[in-house]
């Protein structure tokens, strides 16, 4: 049983929120549309996790549930690229590359990737070539998010 | 007020184009609620020189102006996940309710819910007592299955509106993500009276899209301006919402010559650390603004703590007076402003 009261906590409070990263993405696999809602709301607000969190959200990002990998995208999105070690930004931006090149998956989970990796900056030049190769064909906005990231310094 | 405007200004409509309409069709996801409409359901004769307004005498609340039949407030209200649950809460859904009697339109945020029963729910709580509200809600917008609505909630006992008269943006270029539902509004006053008329801009931005959302709400606005002009002839453009931004983030949009926001420092969020809500127009055509506004908080309202308020939302409704007839040029220009600064 789902107890709204503390799902509506999380939306309050960005810090619990953080806490529980783990059941927020899970629940937004729930079928309950309010513990959906308020994961979402409580993701919209919680700000960016910290840098002991990376390792679990890759391991999000390759969900097969859009949702999951949408906002496991956008969290990583929001860490402060500086605060993340060079190895590491590598290997998240790789991951999201792999998010991004799956042609038949969620659009918007997509496009979403794109934009963390623009927003965690500093591609390397592995990562270049693949954003580069994914331009071709791509949807005007993934296509926009795309050129953001290669241009993100 | 109505302002001579260059047409060809038209042209400058490169963002969006904003000629569909939606709603116009019963039971689209804009009706089923207008056509229910309590508007002009009284009977009472409309005497020359009277406003048509049956707003009762209320007890001011503290932090609004006393309500006069010659000015109406409206109000914008991100209800933080506005869904089932908080429906269901009924210290929440009253309070909500309550916050909304305060004023004659306020535009919400957030509603959250694939049953489109709600707004009508609340409805009834808000017109329990012979209120006569009514609602516009838009569709529901979002890049993921978690959907959103913008919803206008109004007195039909003072100002006017039709879902005819709304429409969402449509957004060619998919820079937003959730499209601004627009809608018009005029007050109602007597046959020799001119009514304000003007066009609501509902927005909420997304928190991780404000880098590239806010850039262009600046076309946003004027393209919408432009559409309004040249299809009802209407300048009182007000864009209101949650833009996720304060003023110093407003870039080109706050540079628009005689801009105006009504929130320059106060906080809006319940724990009033951010500037996340505003309301934004022209101050030199939108002279029936009066000059008083500001943000309603929930714990002085209601007498409750922080923790409480943030049962109703991390949002504090923010609201701006406008006078009910539609002022010529200068009419109102000695309470003007420099643009961005607020008057308490």
């Amino acid at each position: 049983m789902i107890d709204t009261k503390q799902l509506a906590e999380y939306a309050q409070h960005p810090e619990l929120a953080l806490q529980n990263l783990a059941e927020l993405l899970s629940l937004l696999e729930s079928d309950d549309e309010s513990s959906m809602n308020f994961a979402n709301e409580a993701l919209e607000n919680c700000g960016p996790p910290e840098c002991k969190d990376i390792d679990f959200l890759l391991k999000k990002v390759t969900s097969e549930h859009a949702l999951v990998v949408y906002w496991a995208s956008t969290l990583l999105g929001r860490i402060p690229g500086e605060k993340i070690d060079a190895p590491k930004r590598v290997s998240i931006q790789q991951e999201l590359c792999s998010v991004i090149s799956k042609q038949s998956f969620d659009l918007p989970a997509r496009e979403r990737a794109a934009w963390a990796i623009g927003e965690i900056g500093q591609p390397n030049d592995s990562v270049r070539t693949e954003l580069n190769k994914q331009m071709t064909g791509a949807p005007p906005r993934l296509a926009r998010l795309l050129q953001s990231a290669l241009s993100a310094s | 007020m109505t302002r001579q405007t260059n047409l060809a200004a038209l042209a400058a409509l490169t963002l969006f184009s904003l000629v569909s309409f939606l709603g116009c069709e019963p039971g689209s996801e804009l009706a089923g609620n207008v056509g229910q409409s309590n508007a002009n359901s009284s009977n009472e004769p409309i005497l020359p020189g009277q406003l048509v307004s049956a707003r009762t005498p209320t007890v001011r609340t503290r932090g609004l102006p006393v309500r006069s039949p010659n000015s109406i407030l409206i109000a914008s209200f991100n209800i933080q996940t506005f869904g089932e649950s908080k429906m269901k809460d009924k210290w929440v859904i009253e309070r909500i309710a309550h916050v909304i009697q305060q004023f004659d339109i306020v535009a919400v945020q957030e509603v959250r819910a694939v049953d489109q029963t709600l707004l009508p729910r609340l409805l009834e709580i808000i017109n329990s007592k012979g209120a006569r509200y009514d609602f516009l809600l838009g569709p529901r917008l979002g890049r993921t299955v978690s959907k959103e609505q913008y919803a206008y909630i109004y007195d039909t006992n003072t100002v006017v509106t039709s879902v005819d008269a709304s429409y969402t943006i449509q957004d060619q270029a998919d820079l937003l993500h959730r499209e601004p539902l627009v809608a018009r509004f005029v007050t109602r006053v007597p046959p020799n009276i001119r009514p304000f008329s003007f066009s609501l801009v509902n927005i909420h931005t997304d928190p991780d899209e404000v880098k590239t959302e806010l850039p262009v709400m600046h076309q946003v606005l004027k393209g919408i301006r432009e559409f309004e002009y040249l299809s009802a002839q209407e300048d009182d453009v007000i864009l209101m919402g949650d833009l996720n931004a304060n003023p110093k983030q407003f870039g080109n949009l706050g540079q628009i010559p005689g801009i105006y926001w009504i929130i320059d420092s106060e906080f809006t969020n319940t724990i009033r650390k951010s500037i996340w809500d505003n309301m934004i127009f022209d101050r030199g055509l939108t002279n029936e603004y009066t000059g008083r506004s500001g943000v309603l908080d929930l714990c002085e309202m209601f007498g409750i703590k922080t923790e409480d308020a943030l049962r109703i939302s991390d949002h504090l409704p923010i609201w701006a007076e406008f006078v009910v007839t539609e002022q010529m040029p200068g009419a109102l220009s000695q309470m003007v402003e420099s643009p961005g600064q607020t008057r308490r």
